[in-house]
């Protein structure tokens, strides 16, 4: 019982923090093909812009990830 | 702006772009190895292992992700370079949850503290990239 309450959190924290993620990213995404079309020359300037605050926006998820794989594989396991 | 101008501005952005991103992954590899050295000194190998293991988990994505990124043909349209982009971050996202599932599962004994750390420091020197920038040199 109480391994299976682990497996839940871990996937909670997991999937939960992708939710945010998957906004972020998409609202990201929709600006980044707004600018694109508005001002083709500043793609390149754009897209770096667009790594780097992916980057950001993407960095609580992965630590998410992160810690969802070790209550999973070690505390749930061990 | 004519069609030369453009091309070659966007020619020189990309250039500066490309040695931004390199030096942020210099930057992280640097402190990857030396927090790792700090830690073996001070702590042990254990913890000194569990902090490399922690920096490449972050660096093995993040480097395929930009290489997919920054190879592209600036001549697509920008929804193909966006599409890319999506492509790439699934897998940068992939490629973690593997590295770390694999990692769990197979390296006994394992520090969390200096992997978490590490791998979280990582994402904060990314956030640090723009002070990297050439821009003004």
């Amino acid at each position: 019982m109480e391994a299976a309450l682990l497996y839940i959190a871990g996937a909670l924290v997991m999937g939960l923090g992708a939710t945010g993620a998957a906004i972020g990213i998409g609202i990201l995404g929709g600006k980044f093909l707004e600018g694109g079309a508005r001002q083709p020359e500043l793609i390149p300037m754009l897209r770096t812009q667009f790594f780097i605050v992916m980057g950001l926006v993407d960095a609580i998820p992965m630590i998410g990830v992160g810690i969802g794989m070790y209550i999973m594989f070690v505390v749930a396991a061990g | 702006m004519g069609k030369t101008g453009s091309r070659q501005f966007k020619g020189r952005t990309a250039s500066k772009n490309r040695k931004l991103i390199q030096r942020t992954f210099v930057v992280q590899i640097l402190l990857t190895f030396l927090i790792g050295v700090g830690l073996y000194l001070t702590n042990g190998l254990v913890d000194a292992y569990s902090a490399w293991l922690g920096g490449l988990i972050y660096l093995l994505p993040s480097l395929y992700q930009a290489k997919q990124v920054f190879t592209e043909d600036d001549s697509k349209s920008v929804r193909q370079i966006l599409g890319n982009i999506y492509k790439s971050e699934i897998w940068k996202m992939a490629l973690t949850m593997v590295l770390f599932g694999v990692v769990f599962s197979t390296v006994k004994p394992i520090e969390p503290f200096p992997i978490f750390g590490v791998f979280i420091l990582m994402q904060m020197v990314a956030w640090l990239a723009p002070l990297f920038s050439t821009r003004g040199r």
